[in-house]
């Protein structure tokens, strides 16, 4: 069981608002970790943090041990922790073949000047991009529209293809945004049988999500935060019996009733 | 001698100024609410000063009837400029596209103005006559007049953003598009409105500024610049900055231009220009551009 | 941002058209000795070189309004280089382009942090003080008036033959090579790797930069190339009109360059070339009435980018795609 993603003590603050407050967790080799929490608990940011997109006020993030805080998000990628995004999944303009290619470019580029030259080493790397970009399509069962635009894709299947995207550099850890938004029941099941998929190739999965009964059904382990602070860590069926998770979520109406 | 130097900077650092600020709220008015880089506002302030030549000349109607007209005209091309044109490019993705449009609109104008007025420099018949003496200081007066005006229309402008219905939801538009389409103002009248209002203003500094200097069609390419440069001072978007800008911009020009020569004074703007751009993007006050 | 997919792949049969085209053209000044046209012809030529190099900047997304002023820093040098340091042509012609590229690369480390519209008006601004420092500096750039008695350029093939470039068709053919290259280089850049990780870049910034790309360096890399070529561009107008001021730089240069651009189409090489064909030749043959031709200019800018956001490339894109569908199979392209 090796820790393949530890934070300690990490907060983010913006203006008056600690979003992250002090959170700490690691996460193991091979799992698929869930982040859920109420609206505003800091899911998203935490993720933000983790990826880079902006630098912690405290904490650290370790990678494999590395400390990872600061380094740029292209640099992160490379190293094996790639993220998607709720929005912006993919190149919507461009094809879904031409995704799969352009998906790869960042992780297999061999230097300007190889690349220019268009050497052997470089035509032969083009090669195997291709034959990987066909059977990543066909591993997501997207390979029916290759040559459609992204944007025209069905939503469901945009959200695969984002997550044959964050898949096609053979991450080491995949961190998926609400991958299940706006997915209806099928396009959900869809989605739980890839990620279970790709989880099985070793992949070590963290997901935040909104979805209950997703979580609780795909992930080995579940973070729960609110208001930017941890308050439980644990296997699904604990987190559901858990009196301070449940008072998170339901803690609202409480007060209302 | 030299005593006068500092004092006599200093009124045309602020005549400069009222000028600049003239300028810059239009400017700044059309990006904040449009988020269009209004190349051709220099244009406008040019068919500003030129329907007021014109409606003096060929018209025989006195200067102040002929810029209230010129004003009026201009604000209505402008408005037909926004619905024709620059309504395509409202997105942001179309920022840059609605630049370039801007700018094939602005060579458009100048040569439109060649066309029909001319290369040759012309002049209003000047409306105020005299000049002001204090001890050593000469002060003309119709650039008193200039400026006078100047600040009656910042003024006007300011209650009229604060206190008309109009007023107050173009400041809305300009803050959230969204908000502001979900309490029901209309935005599709509206952006039209203020690109107007942004011309009208431009118009109007050529109107007031016209009788002071000499037209021709090129005549709107410094202003242009020079309010591109003040709203980047005070920041895209910032009415305040726009008058704060412009009047820092008015003085520190007047005063290396006065002590060490315009030249240097011409390219200190622009390296400010640039730093401001790298460094505090927003201005002095304008939005973060994080924030968009 | 504008670039549209519409790029004509080229076949083996276009392509053969090409060269048959190239070697016509090199024949040109054989054909028609015209001075007139080949002066039309070379200036094509350079705003060839300056249009195809900023579109390889526009391909990351940055708009560079820069663009003539590293037009001009690489004319003043070529000028320099040979006037001053009498260093041969052969060197001088490649260092304007260093030169430029140089500064590209300590401004572009700045600059390019900059988004959307504020880098536009952030190389406007830097063009101009270009300008201006060229404008200030009587020496030793001869401020406003310039440097003028700039020497043909003179080169030693082998030793005892050595050729002055004064006549026009010589010119002629050193322009042609030039631009040759160019767009050699420039395609071969947008046809590799590179190319596609430009319209990574381009299109969905930060979901390439998840993917590992470097979006930074792509964009420097662009900047600092396409500089370069307005480099070399400057050099042989410097050489070519044997005189270069501060008027021959101005950000309306740049904005001629845009024009170019947009009505040419950006998707690949062939929309500036079009673009230039087209646009370049025009004040010539409307000699006779300069401020209509500025005013069709100006209506033209607007009317593409209101009506055929794809420049000349859209209509033509889709003749050829559907000649494409018509007689091409799948494996043939790319």
């Amino acid at each position: 069981m090796t820790v393949v993603l530890q934070t300690e003590g990490l907060s983010k603050r913006f203006g008056g608002l600690m979003a992250v407050n002090n959170v700490a967790f690691s996460v193991q080799r091979g799992e698929i970790l869930g982040i859920i929490g109420p609206n505003g608990a800091g899911k998203t940011t935490l993720l933000n943090l983790i990826s880079n997109r902006y630098p912690p006020n405290t904490g650290t993030i370790l990678y494999n041990g590395k400390s990872i805080v600061g380094y740029p998000p292209n640099r992160i990628a490379k190293m094996g922790l790639v993220r998607t995004y709720q929005s912006t999944v993919s190149y919507s303009g461009a094809t879904v073949w031409e995704n799969m290619i352009r998906a790869q470019l960042g992780y297999s580029f061999l230097g300007l000047w190889s690349e220019f030259l268009m050497t052997k080493a470089v035509r032969e790397k083009s090669r195997i991009q291709n034959e990987k970009a066909g059977s990543l399509l066909r591993f997501f069962g997207l390979d029916a529209f290759k040559d459609s635009e992204a944007r025209s894709l069905p939503y469901g299947y945009q959200k695969l293809l984002g997550l044959a995207i964050g898949f096609a550099g053979d991450p080491q850890i995949l961190m998926l945004d609400e991958p299940a938004a706006g997915l209806n029941l099928d396009e959900r099941t869809r989605l739980t049988n890839a990620i279970r998929t790709i989880n099985g190739k070793g992949l070590t999965v963290i997901l935040v999500e909104h979805d209950m009964k997703l979580v609780m059904g795909l992930c080995h382990r579940v973070l729960v935060l609110n208001y930017g602070q941890k308050i439980a860590m644990d296997v699904p069926a604990n987190i559901q019996r858990d009196e301070e998770v449940i008072k998170a979520y339901l803690g609202v109406d409480h007060e209302l009733a | 001698m030299e005593a006068t130097l500092l004092p006599q900077a200093m009124i045309n650092g602020v005549t400069l100024g009222t000028n600049y600020v003239l300028m810059a709220l239009g400017f700044t008015m059309i990006f904040g609410v449009l988020r269009i880089v209004n190349f051709a506002h220099g244009e406008f302030y040019m068919l500003g000063a030129f329907f007021v030549l014109t409606a003096i000349s060929q018209l025989n109607i006195p200067y102040f009837p002929a810029a209230i007209l010129a004003i009026a005209a201009v604000a209505l091309l402008g408005f037909i400029s926004e619905r024709v044109i620059f309504r395509r490019f409202r997105d942001k993705e179309k920022e840059i596209e609605g630049m370039i449009v801007a700018l094939g609109l602005s060579i458009f104008l100048q040569n439109i103005g060649l066309v029909i007025w001319g290369p040759y420099d012309q002049s209003i018949p000047p409306v105020f006559t005299g000049v002001f003496k204090f001890g050593n200081i000469f002060y003309p007066v119709e650039r008193f007049m200039a400026v006078l005006l100047s600040v009656v229309l910042m003024i006007s402008f300011y209650l009229f953003l604060k206190k008309t219905r109009v007023g107050l939801a173009i400041q809305a538009l300009a803050q959230d598009t969204e908000i502001a389409r979900v309490q029901g103002i209309r935005i599709n009248r509206l952006y039209p409105i203020a690109f107007a209002i942004g011309t009208g203003l431009a118009a109007a500094a050529g109107a007031i500024i016209g009788p002071v200097f000499q037209l021709n069609p090129w005549m709107g390419l410094t202003p242009q610049v020079k309010a591109f440069m003040v709203v980047i001072l005070g920041g895209l978007g910032s009415i305040p900055g726009a008058v704060l800008g412009g009047f820092i911009l008015g003085i520190a020009e007047s005063f290396v231009s006065t002590f060490a020569s315009k030249a240097i004074a011409d390219m200190l703007g622009f390296i400010i220009v640039i730093a401001i751009l790298i460094f505090r993007p927003s201005g002095l006050f304008g939005q973060s551009q994080i924030t968009r | 941002m504008l670039m549209n997919k519409t790029s004509i792949g080229f076949s083996k049969i276009q392509t053969l058209a090409v060269w048959m085209l190239v070697v016509f053209l090199f024949f040109l000044p054989v054909l028609s000795s015209d001075e007139f046209y080949l002066n039309i012809v070379i200036s094509i030529y350079l705003q060839i070189i300056l249009a195809v190099s900023l579109n390889l900047i526009i391909k990351t997304g940055k708009l560079s309004f820069a663009h003539a002023a590293f037009m001009g820093i690489g004319g003043y040098t070529s000028a320099m280089l040979v006037m001053r340091l009498k260093l041969p042509f052969v060197l001088c012609l490649p260092l304007s382009g260093v030169m430029a590229a140089a500064i590209a690369y300590v401004v572009g480390r700045v600059l390019l942090k900059l988004e959307g519209v504020y880098f536009v008006l952030v190389t406007f601004a830097f063009g101009e003080v270009v300008r201006l420092f060229f404008v200030n500096l009587v020496v030793p750039f001869g401020g406003p008036t310039g440097i003028t008695n700039i020497p043909a350029p003179v080169i030693t093939f082998f030793p005892g033959y050595t050729m002055t470039f004064l006549s026009k068709a010589s010119y002629y053919y050193l322009v042609f090579i030039v631009m040759l290259m160019t767009l050699l280089i420039i395609r071969r850049i947008y046809r590799s790797a590179i190319g596609k990780i430009m319209d990574c870049t381009r299109e969905t910034e930060h979901l390439a930069e998840f993917t590992a790309i470097d979006t930074f360096q792509c964009k420097m890399f662009a900047f600092v190339v396409g500089s370069f070529f307005a480099g070399l561009a400057g050099s042989l107008y410097a050489h070519y009109y044997r005189y270069i001021s501060p008027e021959s730089f101005t950000f309306w240069e740049t904005v001629n360059l845009v024009i170019i651009n947009v009505v040419g189409g950006m998707g690949g090489i062939l929309g500036p070339i079009l673009g230039a064909i087209f646009l370049v030749p025009l004040p010539e043959f409307l000699r006779g009435f300069v401020e209509y031709q500025r005013v069709l200019y100006g209506l033209v800018l607007i009317l593409t980018l209101c009506f055929m956001p794809a420049g000349m490339l859209g209509p033509l894109g889709r003749i050829a795609s559907r000649l494409k569908s018509k007689y091409m199979t799948k494996e043939g392209i790319e």
